[in-house]
Formats: structure tokens, sequence, C-alpha cells
């Protein structure tokens, strides 16, 4: 649809701008000696023509449906997406204070009750059978470091 | 000391009983660690390095070597299984292997793959033999302003081989290039658009990035859609091999893989990932069916995987011959030989030759137990994908925690990937190309590298650049191919009314 394509536009646009207008800010020296900003105001101008040409296209073709552009989603469908950004985004704020093992199987109960899963024992069995094989491989077999949370000592 | 008997002794060297365990042990744990998502091969070898440090030197180098085939190999399995290319060298892997997955042809994609790393990495092992020293001295040729203009017309030029629109192409180049940008800018140590914050200063890690755009934007568009069905995809055995058939057609784009890989391996630059989509459109040009690509063609697979082993034996040309690294992989390389007291260069050969042709006889033993080990795990991994959606989800969405904290124990790059799922969900969704992002994240760096570089050799005389023959060759080169499109699209244009004339003129 125009309005998301134009939202898009924008998003681009705001991003040149900024890479333009921080470039400038930075020194640039000149062509002799180029500078920190030299390149990223190369960007900046990049994107900043890209993003009037995709503008200007997207208005050329307003009224067009291209076909095999993707509907955003409604209702619920719409709530799970949302829901599942919610539980992804949390998830570092939860790792901080909780540690690992607490805040992936806090993670793996939402996936799994979002993706479909009813049996509330399903869920916590499945949930804590996945985040015990995983400490196990990261912990002990490969020795990653994962965090063990402000909460214990 | 000549080819043959080179790689006669080199065999011996590798066939030996702590070498050969050194080359199976790396293989095993780089593919491991290829397919968790998120450790690449340049943090497997990081992290391998201390093991090394008791070791012969050629054993570790062997090792280290097999760690990378290893780990190559395990991130086109998730790329291939889950879109999730496992680190940047895969991510053209994912757009037809996954689309083959998705048709119930997982088993095949994963063998072509294999067969395919196989094939190139035996045919980039006997070039590096018999290339190695002449190809060492045309290489020195190249300078900043060669790598810039290669980079660049690479970049313009491989970011269009989505198809699609071209401005779309572009802005997510454009946007790519911002990402790459971010950080603390390595000469001076001045902090670009990092608002003061200190985790930014370590610049956008291409790892939560991919994961993010990937990972969580895959898992996103899965969720918008639940249907009552458990199993997205089908897996028949039958499926699980290619047929000969489609072993016929897979093993050309193998061949001319694997020679582009090796030619690409050669020049400074993120080899691999350029390889693998040169490679790619390459075969897209050349098909019979070009619209195949994009989704499913087998040829999309077996292309780009094989050009990615045959980049890594090319670029271990100017590594041993020049003790050059143009690659990150060769760099940890030679970081492991200067540990170890060997010093590499054009002396290499003569003074260190168990070093010398005990890497390139390994290289060719570990990918052949790359491929026996990797064919009977094709079922395994295959079958992976017949797990019940809400399991897989919740795995892939671990994998992706665990693989984006893992890179800089960091939380913050979990909030980095988060956005970049919003953003790549959001993308995908107005259907622009993910990948010409991933390549101008990659390939930023370099390319702003080589342009300053450039500047301060001519004195910010861009004429003494452009008049370089080589550069010139490849800006003309480049822009020619750029502007192609649009000038057939114009001539077709002039040409329309002349036909439609005559129709009208008729009584």
């Amino acid at each position: 649809m125009f309005r998301d394509r134009i939202l898009v536009a924008l998003f681009f646009f705001l991003i040149g701008v900024t890479c333009l207008v921080g470039s400038l800010l930075m020194p640039f020296g000149k062509a002799k000696n180029p500078g920190v900003g030299f390149y990223p105001l190369l960007v900046g101008i990049f994107l900043v023509v890209l993003s009037v040409s995709f503008i200007i296209q997207s208005w050329k073709s307003r009224h067009d449906q291209l076909p095999d552009e993707e509907r955003f989603p409604q209702g619920s469908d719409l709530r799970r997406v949302l829901a599942l950004v919610i539980a992804v985004g949390l998830y570092p704020v939860l790792l901080t204070f909780l540690g690992y093992i607490l805040s992936s199987f806090f993670l793996l109960v939402s996936v799994l009750r979002l993706f479909g899963l009813q049996s509330p024992w399903k869920i916590v069995l499945i949930a804590l059978i996945t985040v015990g094989l995983s400490y196990y491989l990261f912990a002990q077999l490969l020795a990653v470091p994962l965090p063990r949370g402000s909460l214990f000592p | 000391m000549d080819a043959l008997h080179g790689l006669a002794y080199g065999f011996g060297v590798a066939l030996s009983g702590p070498n050969l365990l050194a080359c199976f042990f790396g293989v095993l744990v780089g593919t491991l660690i290829g397919v968790l998502p998120g450790i690449g091969p340049i943090g497997a070898m990081a992290l391998l390095i201390p093991a090394t440090f008791n070791v012969d030197p050629t054993t570790a180098l062997i090792m280290l070597a097999g760690i990378y085939y290893g780990a190559m190999y395990g991130g086109s399995t998730t790329s291939i299984l889950v879109n999730i290319p496992g680190e940047a060298a895969s991510v053209v892997t994912a757009i037809d292997g996954y689309k083959m997955a998705r048709k119930g042809k997982a088993g095949t994609a994963l063998s072509v793959a294999a067969m395919g790393s196989f094939v190139a990495g035996t045919a980039g092992v006997v070039a590096l033999m018999f290339f190695a020293p002449p190809l060492a001295g045309a290489a020195v040729k190249f300078g900043p302003p060669e790598y810039f203009s290669i980079a660049l017309v690479g970049l313009i030029f491989l970011s269009r081989l989505g198809g699609g629109s071209a401005v779309k192409s572009f802005l997510m180049v454009g946007l790519g290039l911002f990402f790459g940008t971010v950080g603390m800018e390595p000469i001076s140590g001045v902090s670009r658009f990092t608002l003061g914050n200190l985790e930014l200063s370590q610049g956008l890690d291409l790892v939560p990035v991919a994961m993010g755009l990937y990972g969580i934007g895959e898992v996103m568009m899965i969720a918008e859609r639940i249907t009552g069905i458990p199993n997205i995809i089908k897996v028949r055995f039958r499926d699980l091999f290619p047929t000969i058939a489609e072993w016929r057609r897979a093993f050309p784009p193998m061949l001319r893989g694997a020679g582009i890989g090796f030619f690409i391996g050669l020049i400074p630059g993120p080899a691999a990932i350029l390889s693998t989509f040169a490679s790619y459109a390459l075969e897209k040009k050349i098909s019979k069916n070009p619209e195949e690509f994009g989704h499913g063609a087998i040829e999309g697979v077996a292309g780009p995987e094989s050009a990615n082993n045959s980049a890594m034996a090319g670029a271990m040309v100017p590594l041993l011959g020049l003790g050059v690294p143009f690659a990150p992989g060769t760099a940890m390389l030679l970081g492991v030989l200067i540990i170890h007291g060997v010093q590499p260069g054009p002396l290499l050969m003569t003074e260190h030759p168990q070093v010398f042709w005990g890497v390139i006889a390994s290289m060719y033993i570990g990918n052949f137990i790359l491929l026996i080990m990797n064919l009977p795990m094709v079922g395994i991994f295959a079958n992976l994908l017949r797990l019940p959606q809400h399991i897989l989800m919740g795995l892939i969405l671990l994998l992706c925690m665990v693989g984006a904290y893992g890179v800089n124990n960091s939380v913050f790059d979990l909030y980095i990937m988060a956005g970049m799922g919003v953003l790549g969900y959001v993308l995908r969704k107005l259907k622009f190309d993910l990948a010409p992002l991933i390549l101008a994240l990659v390939l930023g760096p370099h390319l702003e590298k080589t342009l300053r570089q450039s500047l301060f050799l001519t004195r910010g005389d861009i004429g003494e650049i452009i008049s370089r023959p080589i550069t010139a060759f490849l800006l003309s080169a480049g822009l020619l191919i750029i502007i192609l499109p649009s000038l057939l699209r114009l001539s077709r244009r002039f040409k329309q009314p002349r036909r439609r004339i005559p129709e009208v003129s008729k009584p």
C-alpha cells in the first residue's frame, strides 16, 4: 500500500539526513586528506537521493496494488506478532536480572504458548527440557559464558 | 620441490596421527559451531587458538583450517533449514536453499551444499598447488584504488541479483553502509553515530544484525499466520538425496562456482561473501530458467556453496605465497603462524615445506572428512524440520539469543537484534531484499578504508586514481553494467512507436 511505502521511504530519508547532518558535524577534510566525516557524507547523500527517488516512484505508482506486496496483519495475527516482539525485547531485560536459565524458561513458555501449544504441562515440560539441554550444550560443552543474573550472587 | 612431490610430501605430513586427528577435530567442531547460528568461523577459530599453543604449527594450522571449512558448511545448514544464515557467506545459500527446504527438499539442498563444498575445495587446492607462486606475483599489482573499485562495482552490481526495483536494492545498500559507519572509526578513534553509548562504539556487529533481520524477522513472519497444521514442511525420504538429474544440474555450477570463488579469494576483501554473490549472479544469468531463482533453483545453492569454499583456497594464495592475509579467516591463520614462530611469506615454501604442503594436503583431507561426515547427517538435519512448529520456533529464538549474546557477551546486542528483527520484518513485508543490506554492512568498512587509502596515496588526485589501468577498466565496466539495463529499456521505448504507426494508418 502506498501509505506503507511512503512511511518506509521517510524512514530511509530520515536515516539519510541523519547521516548527512552527522557527517557534516564531523571533520571531513578535503579529498586530499579525507577526514572522519568524508565517507558518511557520501553515504548520506546516496541515501537521501535514493529515498527521494523512491518517494517519487511510489507516488507515480500510488494507485497500483503491486501484486506480491503483502499486507500487514490485523487483529489477532497482529497481536501475536506484537506479543512476540515484546517477548523478544523483554528477554534481554530479564537476562540481566534473572540470568540465563530463568529468562530462557520464560521466553520458551511464551513462545510455545504463542505458537499454539495449549497444554500447560507440555509447555512447562518442553521448556524445562529445552532450557536444560541448551544450558548443558552452551555452558558446559562449549564453555560459552552465560549471564547468571544480578539477583543471584 | 615441484608441485606433485610437494603434495605427496604434504599428504605424508597431513595423514600422520596427530595431524589427522586435528583435522577431524577441527572439522567436527567447526561444523557444530557453524550450525549453531551466531558464532561464525572467525569466532570459532578465535576461541580455539589457545588450544593450539602447545601443538606443532602444522597441526595447529590444520586444525584451524578444518574449523573454518566445517563452520562454512555448518553455516549453510541453518541457512537452508531455517533461513538464518550462520554467517555472511551463507546469506546467498538461504535464498534458494530455504525455498528448496520449504518444498520438502531440504536433504537435497544440504547434500548439494556438502558436495559442492567438497568439489570446490578440491579444485581450489589443485589450483592453489599449481598457481600459488605466479598468482601471488600478479596480486601484488593491485593497490587500494583497485581494491576500492572491485568492492564498489561488486557492491552495486551484486546488490541487484535479487532482481526487483533498483531503487529498493540501493536503498538497502545505503542502509547497510550507514549501519557500517556506526561505531568507532578505526583510524582516528572518533565515535560515529553512537549517541554517546559505549556499547554502540563497538559498532553494529554482523551477527546480531543478521540474526535479527533474518532470524527474528522470520519467526515474526511465521507468527503472523498460525494455521492448525503443526508442521510447516513435509520431508519425504525420497527427497533426502538429490536425484541423478539434480546432480547433473548441480555439477556445472559447482565447477563454475569453484572457479569464481578461487579468483575472488585472491583479491583482498571479504572474499567468501563476495564469491557467493558473484556465483549466484552468474548462475542466474546463464540459466535456461532464470525465473526459478529465488524459488528453489538447485544451481543457486550449488554455485555459491562451492564458491565460498574455493574462495578460502584462493585466499590461501596470498597468505602462503606472500604472507599477506586478504580475508579475516586467513588473518587468523597468519596470527597462529606468527605465534608459533613461523614467518609466512615467499620463503615459507622453502624454509618450512611441511607447513606449506601439509596445510594444502590437509585442506583436501578436511573437505573429504566434511563430506563423509555430513552426508549421513543430512538426514538428521532435514528431519529436524519435522519438529512441531512451536518447538522449532522456540529453539530458533533461543539459539538466536545465545548466538547474538555470545559474540561479545553483550546484552546490548540482544536489543540490537530485537530492533533489527522488527526492521527486517517490515522490510520483508514490503518486499525489500535483505541480502544487499548485509553485503553493504560487511563491505562498507572495507570500502571506506580503501577509499581513504586511495585518496592518501594520490593526495586527493582523483584523476590519478581513475587513470590507473586496472581501476579504469573496473570502474568503466561497472558503470556499463549498471547503465546497460536502463539503456536497453530506453531503446525499446524508441522502437515501439514505429511499430504502432503502420497499424493505425490501415484504412
